[in-house]
């Protein structure tokens, strides 16, 4: 399965049925310092690519999750209402599965080594 | 920006930086702010406050002397202070407002260390100069300012520094190290005994690395100060207290002692007596929130009564390690603030419930 990049910091990974699953980047993890609490969007909401899908609240500050691209939300990790710093041990951990609607915004994201030289113009 | 003496241990902890006050000021080191606060809570954290400002007040006619004209400019009594003795206090304005609070700690018969908030240390010097010509100021540069903080803090200086464990909680002494002398106190910022430890710059570097050497002992970044001090319930300048705010609205009137003085003779006295003789007049109260939901409250946000009617806002806010709760300070109108009331908060739009609880939020572990 190959994951894509928002220049925010979130990745998506394509599945079968154009599902995805949607998480963040270590670079945002290291970013946010340790996550509290998570609000999701319940299951069954309209996303929209770039637009603000759930908020992550950390001991910094609250700051929000963009869809990476448009669909329907199929499901929210629950395992992460309960236990919120996963998100700082495991950047695989995924925030929300959805059904994707236009497949094709994939374009507008970066391939893992593209995001690589991204992160690295950003830190120098 | 300035580096503080332990600008390079810092860096070798992985310290993430920070700029505060024109310092580089560590937030948090590798394990994060929640790590750090635990540890603080269960074992000892080391903090380096060298940013906050060591001032050094003198007079050719010793500290009697001193601590009467300082009296002029603060509510609480400070001529029955003795050598080794400190006291939490503010300096006040002409309007009652807070124009910072701060330590005033009695070295000896001739010399007074006021410590002082790092973003408010140059205002207060100037503040100070203006209204006590008669007296001498210095901020001392050459000095750094560690706190050592937690349960285990007094053990393990003890070891380091014999003697320590007799000081009684806001006491301070001279105690000799290296041949060179530190200025300690047994106070601190977290709601935990501990220490906060003066020393010359020259040796700041050493003598953490003899703290860092026991196990019990780690470094802790001011995130982690800042949520210690919220659950110990204590107030941060620039946010709990300013210019416009007065320390009876922040719910300090133990700051005028006891018994509680007729009046007041400090700048702002009518504004200060009026509230002393007559607490019905406090239009707003500095209060404590436990938020019953999970979202975090933060600094701004309103504050409703049960009616959804806007009654105050949150001055600080932060997830409480210690309770797994959100919790918040803030400041709401007098009749609301009674502890127990059920309120709101505004979070992200939504009013989410909260009740207003007696601060601290923890029990302190003061050595009294």
């Amino acid at each position: 399965m190959t994951k894509y990049f928002s220049r925010e910091h979130e990745w998506i990974e394509i599945q079968d049925n154009n599902e995805a699953l949607i998480g963040i980047t270590s670079y945002a993890i290291e970013q946010l310092g340790d996550v509290v609490f998570i609000e999701f969007p319940s299951p069954g909401t309209e996303i929209s690519a770039g637009k603000e899908c759930a908020v992550i609240e950390s001991v910094k500050a609250a700051s929000e999750l963009y869809a990476p691209m448009s669909g329907k939300v199929l499901e929210k990790n629950v395992a992460l209402e309960d236990s919120p710093a996963t998100v700082n041990k495991d950047n695989s951990v995924w925030f929300l599965k959805v059904q994707l609607s236009s497949p094709k915004e994939v374009t507008a994201l970066m391939d893992e080594k593209t995001y690589q030289s991204y992160i690295t113009s950003l830190e120098t | 920006m300035n580096p503080t003496a332990l600008y390079a241990l810092h860096k070798k902890y992985d310290a993430h930086l920070v700029d505060f006050a024109k310092y580089h000021m560590p937030l948090y080191y590798k394990t994060g702010m929640l790590e750090e606060h635990i540890h603080t809570r269960k074992e000892a954290g080391l903090f380096d406050v060298s940013h906050m400002g060591q001032l050094l007040i003198t007079s050719p006619q010793g500290t009697n002397k001193i601590l009467e004209l300082l009296e002029k400019l603060v509510p609480s009594p400070l001529s029955s202070l003795k050598s080794g003795s400190c006291r939490y206090t503010v300096l006040t304005n002409e309007n009652g407002g807070c124009i910072d609070d701060l330590l005033i700690e009695v070295l000896s018969e001739k010399e007074v260390l006021a410590v002082l908030n790092a973003s408010r240390k140059h205002i207060d010097l100037s503040h100070l100069k203006k209204m006590l010509p008669e007296l001498t100021f210095e901020l001392i540069n050459h000095k750094s300012l560690f706190a050592l903080q937690g349960p285990k803090a007094v053990s393990i200086l003890n070891n380091l520094i014999p003697g320590v464990d007799t000081l009684k909680f806001m006491h301070g002494s001279f105690f000799m190290w290296q041949e060179s002398t530190l200025w300690i106190t047994r106070s601190g910022y977290t709601g935990e005994d501990g220490f906060e430890i003066s020393l010359p710059n020259a040796l700041a570097e050493t003598f953490a690395k003899k703290l860092l050497a026991h196990k019990e002992v780690a470094l802790i970044g001011l995130g982690a100060r800042d949520s210690l001090r919220l659950e110990a319930g204590l107030p941060l300048y620039g946010h709990e207290l300013n210019l416009n705010r007065s320390f009876l609205e922040a719910n300090m009137r133990w700051l005028v002692g006891k018994p509680i003085p007729e009046k007041l003779n400090c700048l702002g006295k009518e504004y200060l007596n009026r509230q002393l003789k007559d607490s019905s007049s406090i239009e707003e109260k500095r209060v404590g929130l436990i938020i019953k939901e999970r979202s975090i409250p933060r600094e701004g946000y309103k504050i409703l009564n049960e009616k959804k009617v806007l009654i105050g806002i949150v001055t600080s806010g932060a997830y409480s390690p210690t309770l797994k709760k959100p919790i918040a300070q803030g400041y709401v109108k007098s009749t609301f603030a009674k502890i127990g009331t059920k309120v709101y908060v505004v979070i992200r739009e939504k009013p989410v419930e909260a009740e207003l609880v007696k601060l601290p939020f923890i029990a302190p572990g003061y050595a009294r």
